[in-house]
């Protein structure tokens, strides 16, 4: 669609990269422009708009509608601008009357094989087809012959007979409808498929007068073909013939505000296109420095759920979890809360209640959330979701690079010449992330995985993995080492590089126990089930294919040993110089939106914001002058530690914003149990979630097209977030934390986020210079961002580690003590799928429930048939802490004794099933690793049916009176 | 908290820090991690338990940390609430 209300120009190619300018003359203007860049291009920039129809920005040239032809003075004819690159002196005329008559023809012709029921249609006033008719001065059509043959549009021709070329508007896509009696075969869909997406969903199918837009094979529709709806087919489209549901059924909007996605931690700039009050469509921003312009299913279709009419917007309070709620004024909730709060206090300590802040809030509210913590509450017990996420990210990064950070941004993977990925599943985790990374492994970069399971990168259209290492589940450090052991045994390492910039001692001592035999490919072969060979290769390949970037998720830190697999990631990129460049690092690729910034906002219950310890008298100084109270030098609980606390007595009060830890965390059974020995549980959140259903107080969430702040993304970020759109339930996020803390004797009066974000800047080093001005004017700024980086820092470790030397760690192999035996011989890991989005309180509240209604239990053909157990059957998939029943699917994605799920729905609850291990630094759950037994099974489990009454009776609700 | 879990997360520190090159650094490390990150609560339950118990399964490292793993202090920290009169005391070693 071109979006006139769009905030950025359409310059129909992309602008060379070359160094060298070229000045040329487009109608009398000079103009310079990189070499290689093309005649349209250099006349936008000169603001002289060329016609074109095929031509757009996001995509490469294409040269197929005729509209954009120029004239170049001492050239013969009339070359397409769109394909024709500008050369030193060049004079360009784009309007002759030769030029004018050419383009008129052509639109004609366009034309006389399109409905002229522009008035209602869904594109009216933006549909670039109409634009340019007006813009060649189309006034006749002279074609009647094509009617009479039969055109693409009418149901019928002129005789009355059915036309054979007419074909039915596709609506199959729950977001979007394929119209192809409007289509002007521009390719500009096809192309965006293949280069923005890298699917290759979509084909023109026949040639000539046949030539249509084909979903998939002849017999699908959009739906059932490949599509993953990321929308960039839509945005490419120049007509209605690809067009949002939302613009059909509200018309076009009026307004765009430039906002951030509040799905994954890509953090992808949308603009947010508005009809007074009324979201119409967000729409990528091509000015995004996250996303450029791309976007996935989830944050370009499936915001659904902010308008969903499950949104609870009155406070509610219950003296027992087993009563009804109670709607009540938002006095009356938060005096509630806060007497109960601190009857608990005075009853158990003051270390006996604490928060839980949310990663998926803003930068401003997480803040505001532990100061509640650590100024009013006066204890450190705060903690995030980050803690059953990245937090052995913080801990390795930190240990061995001085930073808990990804040390890139994503634009780096363009310069990426080997990439290895480490327990993360990017297409379906990352995806806007993934379509760059599959962009550059389509220039011919070299792919990696390591992963138990075959996940989608490993082949893909175009994309084929050099390597891929089906580890074991719960392997990763033997892994890891045995890679390290291959590049010094081989003496592969950058010897140069570590003696500059690491720390020479701990080196030393790394290599005496790396070159240990033990370590040796084929010693851990056994352990790890990966292939010696193919283990060496890959090592070779990371340590001298160039460029080398490390991608990693959740299957890395999400377990026993998870902190140890980050350490020794950091170190292979250490031992390979492959820190401090373009095109390498260490990439963390963080879950939620704002994981990353909720951690550098102090969540941790050992650490200040700017992640520096409690027990460090000069960083309390700093915050007691701030906040005018004394701050615990004690580190607080985590969350793990809160249940345990819970169930011993000494821990009765949480604060919980925008998290369902009863379906997030592992063992179900086991936080229900400690949440329900809480004698005050507070949810601030969008929906009654899970967790609610054992809360007392019910605090109305704010969305994020609600208010106004900051999140931080993976690659350290901060994008901005703009409020479209007054809050639902009358207060954002930060307003109700503030009236909670007032409640409970505090005084603060912060009237606008920025406010609070000045704060964090005077606390904290790392944000010294930021200010929604400065956001406001570079779009977004990467950490550190101070003095020394005043326009923030798009790679880290340039000169040296933050640390000073980069520090290498012994990482030794410790088998998790979740083990395999007799009674649960396989193993059970989890992780997520494209169109929904954890536990699903958002995504389930939309149309992506079309591609995942129920989470379903993948297993290899071997262990299906061993247990009897076909496509489509409900089994029983039991561990040592529970049991819960799903569908099994059968596949070869999976190696032979491993059995994979997804955790997006509450009524699957497989977090039933995984146990409380956790990793040793940091009580990350070791998700990733579950012995379990699988068995044919008739339908849920008991525990499934307790469960659904038990929820069904905790939602409860009595309206207030009127 | 149950002792045998604290004992558990303990040990998975220290089959870390048994691989350092020193026994020193190993002993340092493992103690300051649980000072790091342990609420004072459960240093305190993990103190008493290992006190109490010495058949708990704790690795020879732990056990010979444990002079080095802080004891948190008689008072709740600074300025705490006072304790309505009659009140429980604040003591994580009576609770079960």
């Amino acid at each position: 669609m071109t979006i006139p209300l769009s905030l950025t120009d359409d310059h129909g190619t992309k602008r060379g990269s070359a160094e060298t300018m070229v000045t040329l003359s487009v109608d009398g203007m000079e103009v310079s422009v990189p070499a290689g860049t093309s005649i349209m291009r250099a006349a936008s920039e000169a603001k002289i708009k060329v016609p074109k129809l095929c031509a757009t920005d996001m995509l490469d040239a294409f040269g197929s509608c005729r509209m954009c032809l120029v004239e170049i003075e001492g050239r013969p004819g009339t070359p397409a601008s769109c394909t024709t690159p500008v050369a030193e002196g060049m004079k360009v005329k784009t309007q002759t009357e030769r030029l004018k008559k050419l383009r008129k023809g052509v639109m004609e012709l366009y034309i006389s094989d399109h409905p002229l029921d522009c008035l209602t249609c869904a594109a009216n006033g933006d549909c670039e087809l109409q634009d340019m008719a007006g813009a060649v001065g189309l006034r006749d059509v002279r074609y009647d012959t094509v009617a009479e043959k039969g055109n693409h549009f009418a149901v019928r021709n002129n005789t009355g007979e059915h036309n054979p070329y007419y074909l039915p508007k596709d609506a199959s896509n729950p977001y979007f409808d394929y119209d192809p009696s409007k289509c002007i075969v521009c390719s500009r869909c096809v192309r965006a498929c293949e280069e923005v997406q890298g699917t290759f969903a979509l084909t023109i199918a026949g040639r000539g007068w046949d030539s249509r837009v084909s979903a998939g094979a002849s017999f699908d529709d959009f739906l059932s073909s490949e599509c993953v709806s990321c929308g960039a087919c839509v945005q490419a489209c120049p007509t209605a013939t690809l067009i949002e549901k939302s613009v059909v059924e509200t018309g076009t909007p009026e307004r765009s505000v430039v906002t951030t996605c509040a799905y994954c931690g890509v953090g992808c700039s949308f603009e947010a296109q508005m009809r007074g009050g009324e979201l119409v469509r967000m729409v990528p921003y091509k000015d995004g420095q996250a996303n450029r312009g791309h976007s996935c299913v989830k944050g370009r279709f499936a915001y659904g759920y902010a308008e969903h009419k499950d949104r609870i917007l009155s406070p509610m309070i219950r003296d027992r979890i087993e009563e009804p709620w109670r709607e009540v004024s938002w006095d009356e909730a938060l005096s509630f809360a806060a007497s109960r709060l601190k009857a608990v206090q005075e009853k158990k300590g003051r270390r006996s209640i604490g928060v839980i802040t949310s990663s998926r809030c803003t930068n401003e509210e997480t803040y505001l959330v532990q100061k509640l913590a650590r100024a009013v509450f006066r204890n450190n017990n705060t903690d995030t979701c980050a803690r059953v996420c990245h937090s052995p990210t913080g801990y390795g990064l930190g240990q061995t690079y001085g930073t808990s950070a990804g040390t890139q941004d994503f634009d780096s993977v363009e310069q990426a010449d080997v990439v290895l990925v480490i327990g993360a599943n990017p297409t379906d985790g990352h995806p806007v992330f993934a379509s760059r990374l599959k962009k550059r492994l389509r220039e011919g970069a070299k792919l990696i995985v390591v992963d138990p399971r075959r996940i989608d990168l490993v082949k893909t259209p175009h994309v084929k993995a050099a390597h891929h290492l089906p580890l074991r589940p719960g392997t990763n450090v033997a892994v890891v080492t045995a890679m390290a052991h291959v590049i010094v045994t081989e003496n592969l390492q950058d010897q140069a590089y570590i003696d500059e910039r690491c720390d020479t001692d701990a080196f030393a001592d790394y290599v005496e126990f790396v070159k240990d035999p033990r370590h040796s490919p084929e010693a851990v072969e056994a352990l790890t089930g990966v292939p010696a060979e193919e283990l060496r290769a890959a090592a070779r390949l990371y340590a001298t294919g160039g460029n080398a970037a490390i991608y990693y998720g959740l299957g890395v830190t999400e377990h026993s040993q998870g902190s140890t697999t980050v350490i020794g990631i950091a170190n292979l990129a250490m031992l390979t110089g492959n820190v401090g460049k373009e095109g390498a690092g260490v990439n963390p690729l963080r879950g939620q939106n704002n994981v990353q910034g909720s951690c550098d906002m102090g969540s941790f219950p050992h650490e200040l914001p700017g992640y520096r310890h409690v027990k460090n008298t000069d960083v309390r100084q700093i915050f007691e002058q701030q906040w005018g109270v004394e701050i615990d030098p004690e580190p607080g609980l985590r969350i793990p530690n809160m249940f345990d606390a819970a169930l011993d007595g000494s821990f009765g009060g949480l604060y919980c914003q925008g998290e369902d830890i009863v379906q997030s965390d592992p063992d179900t059974r086991h936080v229900v149990a400690a949440l329900s020995a809480m004698d005050c549980v507070i949810v601030h959140d969008l929906f009654l979630n899970e967790t609610s259903n054992y809360a007392h107080v019910f605090l109305p969430g704010s969305s994020f097209l609600e208010k106004d702040g900051t999140f931080t993304n993976a690659e350290r970020r901060i994008n901005p977030v703009r409020r479209v759109m007054a809050p639902k339930a009358g207060y954002a996020d930060w307003e109700v934390t503030q009236m909670l803390a007032n409640a409970m004797g505090a005084n603060w009066t912060y009237g606008h986020p920025q406010e609070i974000m000045a704060e964090i800047a005077a606390t904290t080093p790392s944000f010294a210079n930021v200010t929604y001005d400065l956001l406001d004017k570079k779009g977004s700024v990467q950490w550190p961002c101070n003095e020394t980086h005043p326009e923030g820092t798009p790679m880290m470790h340039v000169d040296g580690f933050v640390r000073g030397k980069g520090r290498f760690i012994r990482t030794d192999y410790v088998a998790t003590e979740e083990k395999t035996g007799p009674r649960f011989p396989l193993l059970l890991t989890t992780g997520r799928i494209l169109s929904q989005y954890n536990v699903g309180a958002q995504t389930r509240r939309t149309a992506n429930t079309i591609w995942h209604d129920q989470d379903v239990l993948e297993i290899h053909p071997h262990d299906a048939e061993n247990r009897g157990v076909r496509e489509g059957d409900w089994v029983r998939l039991a561990s040592r802490a529970g049991e819960t029943t799903l569908r099994a699917t059968i596949t070869d994605r999976v190696s032979p004794g491993v059995v994979y799920t997804t955790f997006h729905h509450p009524d699957t609850q497989a977090n039933v099933v995984t146990t409380d291990n956790s990793d040793w630094a940091t009580n990350c759950p070791e998700y990733k690793v579950t012995a379990v037994q699988v068995a044919p099974s008739n339908g849920p489990s008991a525990w499934q049916d307790d469960y659904s009454d038990h929820s069904e009776a905790s939602r409860r609700i009595i309206q207030a009176a009127e | 908290m149950q002792a045998d879990k604290l004992v558990r997360m303990a040990n998975q520190i220290s089959l870390f820090m048994e691989s350092k090159p020193s026994d020193d650094e190993a002993l340092e490390g493992l103690a300051a991690h649980i000072n790091d990150f342990w609420d004072p609560r459960m240093r305190q339950q993990f103190l008493v338990a290992m006190t109490a118990d010495p058949d708990l399964p704790a690795r020879d490292l732990v056990r010979r940390a444990l002079p080095l793993i802080a004891v948190p202090g008689e008072d709740d920290g600074p300025h705490a609430p006072l304790s309505p009169v009659g009140s429980e005391p604040i003591n994580p070693a009576h609770r079960d």
